[in-house]
């Protein structure tokens, strides 16, 4: 009974009349969750009176705010930021769908007491295989199934659980009865998204939230989390504790967002498979302080990617030897691989005779009907009457077979059914036959109408390690789009929150931070992992990469653009130049004999991203690196590194032979790259909290910075004392021209130019500003023990002017091209024990790898 | 009277760059059977392994662990082996073999009944899916009722005749229907499509990895695929158990062929496979000798 006092109606018959109004019948044959026999059905009743109708008239505001909130959240984990990548595929309707407490307790039992019948299975498969000696299930469904893991045979993961989440796909029948249609063993998605929706669809309707007692999510993801550490085996942290990590597919994963909300709201790392290694049967981080012992896995990724060197072996995406690992008793991985064969359509006909014989009990909530044909006489009594049901795949998708989506024979002409039918003759064990099933629909809020749509309702089991398994109370709804049958989110349908009612206590545990207290925030420092520093560290030699190769043709174009005539040893310098830096090919017309082909070459091969030094190579490089670390940057910067500069990619696609000026068109491409280059220098100097990650990314800018300056260098000096326009150049090439003119005009100084650019402290250009910042950002690295720090690769002190400026009879400076090529090597060496020491981990701790 | 082989197996690696980390698995040691005595047998990894660990897998085939994570070059495995080879198969009746529709029904489940711990390889597997194409091809030999072997031992005549071995033809990832169809391969393509052939008729039979005897005694023909690791098959009989057939060679093993490991496939006995870091390109030579020991 509502006391509201603006409330409009009489009495709570005629609000409910309007809000039945408003409603568009449902389809016949469907079970209408919103209203019985004309009127509301209570759960919804209660729902739309708490709204009132003021609530009611401000619904399009609440659907706007929570769109909002979704396109935010988005933006917060930068999924929108790859103009490439995928999109985020998520779409939210506003209103709840609202299940009572008799129908949850009927789910709930009914669930609970699958999981743990699921569970029962796989240990029988894995171990004894009664089910198979007692013809209770057969083994086409288990060795006949991709995914049961022969190497796993014997294996029993801690305190006996592999399903640590068990997920099924509940559907409502007309006759209001909930039945399973589809289960979700390996790696359910939808955690994160209910937790998601919950996030926002409760903010919409504070009061609803908290007056129809909408049972709370939170304790439910705190036992996932106490399962994981209860099973875990101890960790090696001084009180014991397991460290546990979300392993992901990465950010092209279409459910990366959910993975990315997860680990979050669960405080657990968040890594793909190259930041895990696999040492002595162990699992370990690579994080930049070495690698750190891992216990336990909640994984997003399917069985067959998980291990490469046992499992399909073109996976990137695993650990190779964490089959072993687990084996050896060393890491929980959740769920337990090798679960998937549960997830065949073909088992859930056999499910009732198994839970007789394992359970004593019958099934509490029954499967959507099913007849798996590779059993004779289940195929022979489903296919009279074959229009009723729906045809599934019982295997995967698999690279070898052919696979199919699942067909709905009611709307499949009887020609083409005959073919399905010989199909299942020859090959019966591949086919599966269920029931059809109208969908209950559910009240959606569409253009100030509530629209019925098509739902199902995603239902999460968690293990509590000692044989029980409790219910999320919630879940994940999906609906069909508009005229489809077919629940599912890529077919553009949508999801709603799920408000399971209850009439005893509201369990308010919230997995929210508390207010932070000062000592909690000493340790708040992540570990960064050697895959991150990794990509950081390619960030900074591919920006600088980039820079220097933009800036140098941009000082070339301009040259033989301006200039007829050029002195021999000029020519010599830029061909040395364009050649070391990789923007010409080696097998380049000769400057000298035909400038207009060198410079269209160099022209050319500036836009072509398969020249492995070209500067479209570099820019790739840098937003595929970029891509990997998407988290850790700031939107402005992700925009920046990770879709290309408009000019410039436009340039490129359509420079060609026909265009009528090609270098004032490359001139003006470049320059508009340019100012982006900066703007991203800029946000990795001023923008970046300065922690270890940042550090590599100054460290990788840096040791390419060393190693085109020096080079730079010995070219300007290779045959001899530069002059004139190949002095100017070099000033140039070191971004040092304005300080040296505004300190020597025009004067041409050979030992003026080496100090500036050799051994000026203050010029972020000069070789020794560059050796001193990696010797300050090198030693502020985690150092390991028993290994000398990497700043003993660094030469000491500044270089001698007198030596530097040194000529030998020939005009030659024999000892500044030999200091060149020490710091050209310096610098290679510095990348390789950088690699090795803190991004790969495989160089022994005792033996001292570089000289 | 037993005749004594010894087997020298050496794979090497040569990488363009180096290789931070390595972990590899192989299966070089032949199994012990009653027909087949393993004397010895000896692994020699280079550079030496972090981590080296033997086990019995799944298939009973015995499997080795390594990995090395110092930076290396180059990856050399030696596995060299002593077996001692009872003649084997020498009393198979084709003709007392059940009618192979039987096997068949015997691998089918039905509700209540035990099943065949064998109707495991008579499931397709990632290297041998199941093909129309090879169940109309062996279909020719199974006439109805015809006893088992019987119709085996022709289906390994007919690929024998009608397939060319050609070295190098194929690849490890050449699927099994391209061999087919091109009606040419090696050893392993042989053994897969026979596999193949039977699976789609609902028989089961497993793949074998092993070796040949390298020069055969005076007087017989030197065998196709000694100089490399040899593949064939085997196809369970009720009355016979698991027996071996080398379409390669069109001859059932007696005293020649060393087995090493058995499977559903390659994929499942592969000599020696790995994951490695870095890298990039790579050159494989693999030497194999198998000798006798006296004792002939």
């Amino acid at each position: 009974m509502s006391n509201n006092l603006a409330f409009p109606f009489d009495d709570d018959a005629s609000f409910a009349a309007s809000i039945s109004n408003l409603a568009v019948p449902v389809r016949s044959g469907h079970y209408d969750e919103l209203r019985a026999a004309g009127s509301l059905r209570e759960p919804y009743r209660r729902f739309f009176e708490t709204l009132g109708s003021e609530g009611m008239d401000d619904l399009e505001r609440r659907r706007q705010a929570a769109a909002k909130q979704i396109r935010d959240n988005g933006v917060t984990y930068n999924v929108y930021a790859d103009a490439n990548g995928p999109s985020r595929p998520w779409s939210l309707d506003l209103l709840p769908f609202v299940l009572d407490a008799a129908d949850w307790q009927q789910i709930e039992h009914g669930v609970a007491q699958r999981a743990s019948l699921l569970n029962a299975i796989l240990a029988d498969a894995y171990g004894p295989r009664q089910l198979l000696h007692a013809g209770l299930l057969p083994a086409a469904l288990v060795q006949g199934h991709p995914g049961y893991l022969r190497s796993l045979a014997g294996y029993t993961p801690p305190g006996g659980v592999y399903l640590h989440i068990a997920a099924f796909d509940l559907a409502r029948a007309p006759d209001g009865r909930w039945c399973v249609v589809s289960q979700r063993t390996q790696a359910p998605s939808g955690l994160g998204y209910a937790l998601e929706n919950r996030m926002i669809v409760a903010q919409q309707f504070p009061k609803a939230f908290r007056e129809l007692r909408v049972q709370h999510l939170a304790s439910s993801y705190r036992k996932l989390l106490d399962t994981l550490y209860s099973l875990s085996p101890a960790g090696t942290s001084p009180d014991g504790a397991p460290r546990i990590v979300l392993l992901t597919a990465g950010p092209y994963n279409e459910t990366y967002f959910e993975h990315a909300y997860l680990a979050r709201y669960l405080g657990l790392p968040l890594v793909e498979g190259s930041d895990l290694t696999v040492r002595d049967d162990k699992l370990y981080m690579k994080t930049l302080s070495g690698l750190e012992p891992v216990q336990a896995v909640l994984r997003r990724l399917d069985d067959d990617f998980c291990d490469p060197l046992e499992l399909r072996p073109d996976s990137t995406l695993g650990v190779p030897g964490l089959l072993q690992a687990v084996r050896a008793g060393n890491v929980l991985v959740a769920n337990a691989l090798g679960s998937s064969f549960l997830e065949s359509p073909g088992i859930l006909a056999f499910l009732p005779g198994i839970a007789d014989h394992l359970l004593g009990e019958p099934l509490a909530l029954p499967s959507l009907p099913s007849w798996w044909c590779g059993e004779q006489a289940a195929m022979e009594e489903a296919l009279l009457d074959l229009k009723r049901h729906v045809i599934k795949p019982t295997y995967p998708r698999q690279a070898t077979q052919t696979h199919f989506e699942p067909v709905m024979c009611a709307s499949t002409p009887t020609s083409a059914l005959a073919g399905w039918q010989s199909r299942m003759q020859i090959n019966p064990e591949a086919y599966t036959l269920q029931d059809y099933l109208p969908l209950s629909q559910v009240p959606t809020w569409t253009e100030q109408r509530l629209v019925p749509r098509a739902a199902m309702v995603r239902v999460f089991a968690i293990a509590d390690g000692n044989g029980h398994w409790s219910v999320l109370p919630g879940g994940l709804t999906r609906i069909a789009s508009r005229d489809q049958q077919i629940v599912s989110m890529q077919h553009g349908g949508s999801s709603l929150d799920t408000w399971v009612l209850t009439e005893g206590e509201v369990d308010t545990f919230s997995m929210l931070p508390g207010k932070l207290r000062p000592e909690d925030l000493a340790n708040r420092r992540g570990v960064i992992s050697s895959r991150a520093a990794e990509n950081l560290f390619w960030m900074g030699r591919y920006a600088e990469r980039a820079e220097t190769g933009v800036r140098l043709a941009r000082l070339v174009l301009d040259w033989l653009n301006a200039n007829e005539r050029l002195p021999a040893d000029f020519i010599a310098t830029v061909s040395q130049l364009c050649l070391r830096a990789g923007l010409v090919p080696v097998d380049a017309p000769e400057l000298a004999a035909n400038p207009w082909a060198f410079q269209q070459k160099l022209i050319a091969a500036l836009g072509d991203a398969d020249g492995a030094t070209s500067v479209a190579f570099n820019l790739d490089a840098l937003a595929r690196s970029a891509a990997q670390i998407r988290d850790r940057l700031s939107p402005d910067h992700a925009r920046l590194v990770l879709a290309p500069n408009a000019p410039f990619a436009n340039w490129a696609e359509r420079a060609g032979p026909e265009s009528r000026d090609p270098t004032t068109e490359a001139m003006t491409a470049l320059d508009q790259l340019a100012i982006d280059l900066a703007a991203i220098s800029g946000e990795q100097a001023d923008r970046m909290t300065r922690d270890d990650g940042w550090r590599l990314l100054t460290i990788g800018r840096h040791i390419e910075r060393l190693a085109a300056m020096s080079s730079a260098m010995s070219a300007a000096f290779h045959s001899g004392t530069p002059h004139g326009p190949a002095f100017d150049l070099l000033l140039g090439v070191f971004d040092s021209a304005i300080t040296y003119r505004s300190r020597y005009q025009r004067h041409e100084e050979i030992p003026a130019l080496l100090d500036l650019l050799a051994r000026e402290k203050d010029n972020p250009r000069s070789l020794r500003f560059v050796l001193r910042v990696l010797r300050r950002e090198l030693g502020r690295l985690p150092t390991l023990p028993g290994v000398a720090p990497l700043t003993e690769l660094l030469p000491l002190g500044r270089p001698d002017l007198a030596m530097l400026c040194e000529k030998d009879s020939n005009g030659y400076h024999p000892a500044l091209i030999d200091w060149t090529l020490k710091l050209q090597r310096t610098a290679m060496q510095l990348s390789d024990a950088i690699g090795l020491r803190y991004f790969s981990h495989t160089h022994d701790v005792n033996q001292t790898f570089l000289i | 009277m037993p005749t004594q082989l010894y087997v020298a197996h050496e794979t090497t690696y040569h990488y363009a760059s180096r290789v931070d980390l390595a972990q590899h698995l192989a299966w070089l040691e032949p199994v012990s059977q009653p027909w087949q005595q393993l004397e010895s047998c000896a692994l020699t990894i280079t550079p030496e392994p972090a981590y080296l660990s033997r086990v019995t897998d799944y298939f009973g085939n015995t499997q080795h662990r390594f990995s090395i994570t110092a930076p290396h070059d180059a990856l050399c495995v030696k596995a060299e082996s002593v077996v001692s080879l009872s003649p084997r198969f020498t009393n198979v009746d084709p003709a007392a073999s059940p009618a192979w529709e039987a096997v068949r029904a015997a691998m089918h489940f039905q509700v209540g009944m035990p099943f065949a711990p064998e109707s495991e390889f008579a499931y397709p597997s990632p290297f041998v899916p199941l093909l129309r194409q090879l169940h109309d091809y062996a279909l020719a030999s199974f006439m109805p009722e015809r006893p088992l072997l019987d119709a085996v031992l022709e289906l390994m005549h007919r690929i024998h005749r009608e397939f060319t071995y050609a070295a190098a033809s194929t690849e490890v990832s050449t699927p099994v229907l391209e061999a087919f169809n091109a009606r040419m391969g090696v050893c392993q393509d042989f053994a897969h499509i026979m596999i193949g052939c039977l699976r789609a008729l609902g028989l089961p039979a497993r793949y074998v990895s092993g070796y040949l005897l390298t020069d055969p005694p005076p007087g017989q023909p030197r065998l196709l695929g000694a100089d490399a690791s040899h593949a064939w098959l085997s196809v369970w009989c009720p009355v016979h158990g698991w027996v071996d057939l080398d379409p390669t060679n069109d001859v059932v093993p007696t005293c020649a062929h060393v087995v090493v490991a058995v499977g559903r496939d390659y994929g499942d006995v592969t000599p020696l496979r790995g994951v490695i870091q870095g890298g990039r390109d790579h050159t494989l030579d693999v030497a194999v000798s198998v000798l006798p020991l006296g004792g002939v």
